[in-house]
This record gives C-alpha cells, sequence and structure tokens, in this order.
C-alpha cells in the first residue's frame, strides 16, 4: 500500500464519531485506555540525499529513520538525544527537544510537510516538499508539540541535515560564572552546554582540528577541560524548566545541586517544578478557536487538557 | 475613505500621523509589485497603543486595515483593496533592546533588515536573514512574509530567527506570541503567525535570534560552459554532506548584465556561474572550500575564482544582491518570480524557463538560491510595447504551473499575497485550504486583517473577492 493510500485508510480508521487516542510506541506518554487506539502509517517514503529531505508515515520508528539517513550520512533533528525510541510523529507531537537544541536548533524547524487527519475525520496537508518554502499558513509549526491534539498525523517530510565530521563532549570543571563566560566566548556555535553551577559539559561538533584547537584555547586560558565520555545524567533532574536564557544563570546559583541547565538556550533541568508560569490570554483564546476548529468534539487524544497547561 | 473614518483617526493618533493625499495614496496603492489597489487612508503610529486605537477604529467601521512595513514585498501582500486602512510601521523603527548574552533583541516592526545588522555588529552577532532588499526592508515585514536570503541556505528563514511577536489582534486584543523562554506552553503560535502575511494581526513588536558571525569566510565564484553543470555540482555539493552558507546561481545574461554594471571580473562568456560561500571555523572552512572545488572541477568547472579579501568578497555579494538594478540597462520593467523546485529538477526548470520566455518572446534572466532551490526568473520588457504585459502573464503562469509540477512550491521567499492567490489549489486540495483558513479564523475572526490575499475562493469565501487592477502572474 502506497503512503497517500495509507492516510486514507488512516483517517477511515479514525472516523468521524468516537474519541481514539494514536498509539505510537508509548514512549512519551501513557495511551488513554479508555478509548479506541488507530497506528498512524509506517514506512519511509522517499529519502534524497541531495534534496536533504525524507518523507515517511507518521508510524515509522526513530530507529528505522535514523539508520536510513545515517546510511547517507545525515539525520533528522527530532531530539533524539532525550528519547532515542518511539516514532517520527510521536517525536514531532509532542516535541521533546534534546540538549543539543543549542547547536541544531528545534525540532519545530525540521517540518517541512504534515499531512494530518482533523477531529472530523478529514485529510488535510500543510506545508511543501522543499526545503524552503512559504506557501501558505503555517499549519506544521502549530503541530509540533500539538500533541495530535490538532490533528493526527498521518505523513511527514522532514529537513534532513549532514552529520558533522566529529562530536566531541568535554566535561570542564570548577566552573563559576566567570569561567562560564570564558567557555562561552572561547567556543564558536556550540551545539550544547550544559552547567550545574560546578560543572559544565561541553559538545562540539565540527571539523576535528576545529575542535581540538577551541579546546585546547580554552585550556591555554586555565579551564580544566577534559573529554567525557559518559552519561551526564539528565534523568535525575524530573522537571524541565522553560526560562529566560538570561535569567538561567540566576537560576543556578538559586537552586545550586538542583538543576542542570542549558546555557543560552533557557532549559533548566530541575529536581522541583517550576512555579507556574503566566500565558497571555489573548494566546488562550487562539488555541481554543484553533481547537474549536480542529476538533471541535476533543476527540483525538481526549484528556490532554488545555494546551496553555502542558 | 468615509471622513468620519479619518477624523477619527487623525484624533487617535494625531492630524499628521494620518495622510490622505491623492499623492500618498497613490505611492501607497501598492508594494514592490506590480499589483495596484487602491488605499483608502494611510496612517503613521508610532506606538502600540496607536496600531490598537487604529484597529479599534477600523473594527468600528468595518474598515480593512492593512500592515506594511517597507513597501519591498513583491508579491502583492501589501497592496490594499477596496479603500482599506493602510497602517505603515516606518515610524516605529526602535532598537529596543539588545540581549548579547542570549543572542536575542527586542525591535519594532519598522526597523531595516541591515540597520539591525549594523548594530549588533561591534558584539559580533548580526541578524541572519538577509533578503537582497536589507537595505530597505523592514523586520515586521520580514515576518510577515518569512523571509528568506542566501544566507538562509544553512541558517534557516526567519521562522528559524524570531522567538516572539508582540501582536494586536482585529478585535484590538494585545497578545504576546512565542517568548523570549524556548519552550512557551501551548501551541506553536510564533510559528504560524511568521510568514501570515499580515493577515493574523499587526506585529508592534518582535524578538528576534541573533547569530554569531563566523570566524572564517571563503567565498568562490565557479563559472561553467553550460547550466547543468552548474545545478549538477549544486546537487553534489549538498550530496557530499555540506551546507554551504550561501549557493547562489547567475546565469550568462544575469552575468552580462551585472558586470556592466559593477565591473567585478564577472565570466560573461559562462554559461552559469556559482557563488558559493563557506563560513565556520577555519579548518571547516578550508576543507569545504577544497572539497567544493573539487566538486565544481568534477563537473566542469571552468575557473574557480576565490576571494582574496573582504573587498573582492563585497564585490562579488554586491554583484548578486544588486542584479535586479543592473537589469534596467537591458529593458526599463521587469517582474521578478519566486518558485521552488527539488534540487535536482534545478536543470530541467531552468530549461522550462528559458523554453516558456522564448515562446512568450520575452528576455529572461536567472538570479537565484540554487542551494534551496529556490528559483527567480527576472522576466525584462518594456512596459510599453503593445501586448507585452499579456505575454509576460502567461509567461509567470507557466512557470509557476510547471515548478509545481516538478514536485515544487508556489513560493520560496515572496509569499502568496495576491500575485499567486489563485494558484494556490496547484499545491493544496479544498481539505487543506480549509485548514488554512480555520488558521486565519483563529487569529482574526472579523477578517480585517489584510482581507483577499493568500486564500483563494471558497477557502477565502469571508473575503469577497475584489477585483485588483495591475498585473497577475
Amino acid at each position: 500500500m502506497g503512503l497517500r493510500e495509507s492516510n486514507r485508510s488512516f483517517a477511515e480508521e479514525i472516523g468521524a464519531n468516537d474519541p481514539v487516542w494514536i498509539v505510537g510506541h508509548g514512549t512519551r506518554t501513557e495511551p488513554h485506555s479508555h478509548v479506541r487506539h488507530v497506528r498512524a502509517p509506517r514506512g519511509i517514503h522517499s529519502f534524497e540525499p541531495d534534496e536533504m529531505t525524507v518523507t515517511c508515515g507518521a508510524g515509522t520508528s526513530l530507529a528505522e529513520l535514523d539508520a536510513a539517513l545515517a546510511g547517507a550520512g545525515q539525520y533528522a533533528n527530532l531530539g533524539q538525544l532525550r528519547h532515542s525510541s518511539g516514532t517520527v510523529g510521536g517525536a514531532i507531537a509532542m516535541a521533546c527537544n534534546d540538549h543539543l537544541r543549542l547547536g541544531r536548533g528545534p525540532i519545530r524547524d525540521s517540518l517541512l510537510e504534515v499531512h494530518l487527519v482533523d477531529g472530523n475525520g478529514v485529510l488535510a496537508k500543510g506545508g511543501g516538499p522543499t526545503v524552503k518554502n512559504v506557501s501558505g499558513f503555517d499549519l506544521c509549526r502549530l503541530v509540533v508539540g500539538s500533541r495530535g491534539s490538532l490533528g493526527a498525523i498521518a505523513e511527514v517530510t522532514l529537513r534532513t541535515r549532514p552529520i558533522a565530521r566529529s562530536l566531541r563532549w568535554f566535561l570542564v570543571s570548577n566552573v563559576g560564572t566567570s569561567e562560564l563566560g570564558a567557555i562561552r566566548a572561547g567556543v564558536h556555535r556550540p551545539s550544547s552546554l550544559l552547567w550545574d553551577g560546578r560543572r559544565a559539559w561541553l559538545c562540539l561538533e565540527g571539523h576535528p582540528h576545529d575542535i581540538a584547537t577551541q579546546v585546547e584555547a580554552l585550556r591555554s586560558r586555565g579551564l580544566d577541560v577534559t573529554d567525557h565520555h559518559g552519561h551526564i545524567g539528565l534523568e535525575g533532574f524530573q522537571y524541565r524548566w522553560s526560562i529566560d536564557p538570561t535569567d538561567v544563570i540566576a537560576c543556578v546559583e538559586q537552586h545550586p545541586e538542583s538543576c542542570i541547565a542549558e546555557v543560552g538556550v533557557g532549559i533548566v533541568h530541575h529536581r522541583r517544578a517550576q512555579p507556574p508560569r503566566i500565558v497571555d490570554p489573548g494566546a488562550r483564546a487562539i488555541q481554543s478557536r484553533l481547537l474549536d476548529a480542529f476538533d471541535p468534539r476533543r476527540r483525538l487524544n481526549p484528556g490532554l487538557g488545555d494546551p496553555w497547561t502542558w | 475613505m468615509n471622513g468620519h473614518i479619518v477624523e477619527a483617526l487623525r484624533g487617535a493618533i494625531g492630524a499628521d500621523a494620518v495622510r490622505d493625499t491623492t499623492t500618498e495614496l497613490a505611492l501607497f496603492g501598492h508594494d514592490a509589485s506590480n499589483l495596484v489597489g487602491r488605499a483608502g487612508v494611510v496612517c503613521y503610529p508610532i506606538s502600540t497603543d496607536q496600531v490598537r486605537a487604529i484597529i479599534d477604529i477600523c473594527r468600528q467601521h468595518s474598515v480593512p486595515f492593512v500592515a506594511r512595513g517597507s513597501g519591498t514585498g513583491l508579491a502583492g501582500g501589501a497592496t490594499p483593496i477596496d479603500g482599506a486602512v493602510v497602517v505603515c510601521t516606518t515610524k516605529m523603527n526602535r532598537i529596543l533592546s539588545v540581549d548579547v548574552e542570549s543572542g536575542s533583541a527586542w525591535v519594532e516592526p519598522g526597523v531595516l533588515n541591515l540597520d539591525l545588522t549594523r548594530h549588533v555588529a561591534e558584539w559580533g552577532l548580526h541578524f541572519a536573514p538577509d533578503p537582497s532588499s536589507q537595505q530597505s526592508c523592514s523586520i515586521g515585514g520580514n515576518v510577515a512574509n518569512n523571509s528568506g536570503g542566501p544566507h538562509c541556505l544553512a541558517d534557516g528563514v526567519t521562522s528559524a530567527h524570531v522567538l516572539a511577536c508582540d501582536v494586536v489582534l482585529s478585535d484590538g486584543t494585545e497578545v504576546r506570541l512565542g517568548g523570549n523562554d524556548p519552550e512557551p506552553l501551548g501551541f506553536d503560535l510564533r510559528g504560524a503567525f511568521v510568514g501570515s502575511e499580515g493577515m493574523f494581526g499587526i506585529a508592534t513588536a518582535v524578538c528576534v535570534r541573533l547569530t554569531a558571525n563566523p570566524p572564517d569566510v571563503r567565498t568562490m565564484l565557479l563559472d561553467f560552459t553550460d547550466v547543468r553543470s552548474g545545478t549538477d555540482t549544486v546537487s553534489a555539493i549538498i550530496a557530499a554532506g555540506m551546507v554551504p552558507a550561501a549557493l547562489e546561481m547567475m546565469d550568462r545574461l544575469c552575468l552580462q548584465a551585472v558586470e556592466a554594471y559593477i565591473h567585478a571580473g564577472l565570466p560573461t562568456d559562462a554559461a552559469a556561474a556559482l557563488l558559493v560561500e563557506v563560513s565556520g571555523l577555519p579548518a571547516a572552512v578550508e576543507a569545504d572550500a577544497r572539497a567544493i572545488e573539487e566538486i565544481g572541477r568534477a563537473h566542469g568547472a571552468r575557473t574557480v575564482r576565490i576571494a582574496r579579501d573582504e573587498e573582492e568578497r563585497s564585490l562579488l555579494w554586491k554583484g548578486r544582491k544588486n542584479a535586479f538594478g543592473a537589469i534596467a540597462r537591458i529593458k526599463p520593467n521587469y517582474y521578478l518570480h519566486d518558485t521552488v523546485v527539488p534540487r535536482r529538477h534545478l536543470s530541467e526548470m531552468l530549461d522550462r524557463v528559458y523554453r516558456i520566455a522564448s515562446e512568450q518572446n520575452l528576455l529572461v534572466l536567472n538570479v537565484f538560491h540554487a542551494g534551496d532551490g529556490n528559483l527567480h526568473p527576472l522576466l525584462v520588457f518594456d512596459k510599453r510595447e503593445p501586448g507585452v504585459l499579456e505575454r509576460v502573464h502567461r509567461a509567470g503562469a507557466e512557470i509557476v504551473k510547471e515548478s509545481v509540477a516538478l514536485g515544487g512550491v508556489l513560493s520560496g521567499e515572496h509569499g502568496i499575497g495576491l500575485e499567486k492567490r489563485d494558484y494556490m489549489p496547484l499545491m493544496f486540495d479544498e481539505n487543506d485550504l480549509v485548514a488554512q483558513k480555520r488558521i486565519r479564523d483563529a487569529f482574526d475572526p472579523l477578517g480585517l486583517a489584510n482581507p483577499f490575499k493568500v486564500l483563494p475562493s471558497p477557502a477565502g469565501c469571508g473575503d469577497a473577492h475584489a477585483h485588483v487592477e495591475g498585473l497577475w502572474v
């Protein structure tokens, strides 16, 4: 069955009546047990290395996608460092960015085209298959992180990127704010810079000689930089704060031993829950209208609650 | 325009900030496209409060409004229809704050693209989107069109460089979309707003992401005796795992026009030339530049010229970015198109462009973003010539249709506006367009923000489609 036929079957299976839960591998959310489960189409439809695009069913496993792209020296940025398993659709719907976001950007920039089934069981497309496109309103951006509430993702076209010649992690010990500033000043567009108030973990991607040169420059400034091959252990910090990157240093200093911050990004991995964030009432109203338009009966992945409470 | 409305606007934002002379209305009846509409009155707000006051008056009188920055748009996106109120943001041109640590800045929508980059240069930063109009286009316009530019190949278009927008909706609500923090709660309304062509509301402040300047840059010009060798080189570079900072192509007629204009020593006898720029850290730049040279020569590059210094680099880029000005030496008028095809179809698409132009007895120059398949066929003509506009019209329509037929899209960076509104069904079926209409309605249930654009009937049936004078694609 071709992907487009699969999409139509997927839409028929979702139908227009009862509540449904779109099931992937269950790696990012627990499936709702009291409603009908539906699985998205699977399989890589096309991969064009010289286009740097890949089209696949949303039910395709990340492992299958990663293996196919790696064969051509490419990857799609779907937050694999945080969740290496699960499905492509799950990665997009949940938008679980990983801690390489500083260099690689957010997941939302990876989605070029989406086919989805709305709450009325209607299949619709947004975006386009090319790496550059401003034709029409940007449904793709809304779908990323929407948890399937605006539509069940059937098929996606993703932007791919070349795998860097080299990727290395480094541990920098005895890092206070001044040392952190020296690290930031001494490296060009790092892929990640994590800091817990005492230590920093630095990820550099690129040409091996450039990486070595930058690390030597850091050492020459008196920084204690060693290769890091182990685990960083972010899973011990069960909460994920999203704050203004400018406030990261103050946040870490206020909560010593309790958090690891993604410097330059504004994500803080924390042992405590983030204080409630203020949501613009105007933004809430727009989101409600979007839900009313795409799934008026809230039958897709029911029970999620309002988007601004996620 | 109803005199009561004009008086109300003058009362709200000041008499000098509300203009309705014949000359001004004519000037603001169009953007940089060839599509001419009709402005009812032109307002120059200087604050969010004034924008909201204008929108309140529009809503009270059920009059549509059109946000306009510098008016450099090429798809009629800022062309007012049926006497709409034009809200010109050029006086909202302050850079409100720059945060060097986080690499971001809050700016008003009227700030010019290049002014922002110049302002932050002292900290080694720049704003990555760099349309050819960057000296005159505004950040608000960049947001509306999700603008690109030559250097967006590696770093992405405007959407990837906007963190938040403060927006006034047509119901008068002031709302912040996105935020300084990386993961605002709920849907990515910021992402939906960027590229909405002024149809979701008016941005009164934008938080942009700033990009670190690269430590090293290498700019190269490769020339070829046939176009296909050039386009094959483009695909080979990407397939080899490189994403240059920029990868631009000019064909022979364009090279000749530009050379006569700027005297950069361009290869005017070549069929095509590639302007390639790699940037980053020194070893990667050196390795990529060497690999690109090898790939180019393997594909028949006749010469590979490497800019020796910043002066030569600037000269090469001046040629690329001023190509549109150079064509005035050939014909007094031009129509610039914007479509995208998959890179592997670039050569075939260029063949079709040349054939279409020939069939319509028109001259065409090509200068475009080859790295992302974004074509810019430039049809040059003299509008005083009888029947030429119709031929330009037919050629444009064919180019758009052929691009989509090859698996491409309608627009890579100019937007849909009025120009391509009625071509949307080439890419999208009725269900797709209904989905887009829903998004528009969620932001602007009243349909007052820049109506008649982007969505064709019946998806845009809430906007009674007015006839627009001018040249359609």
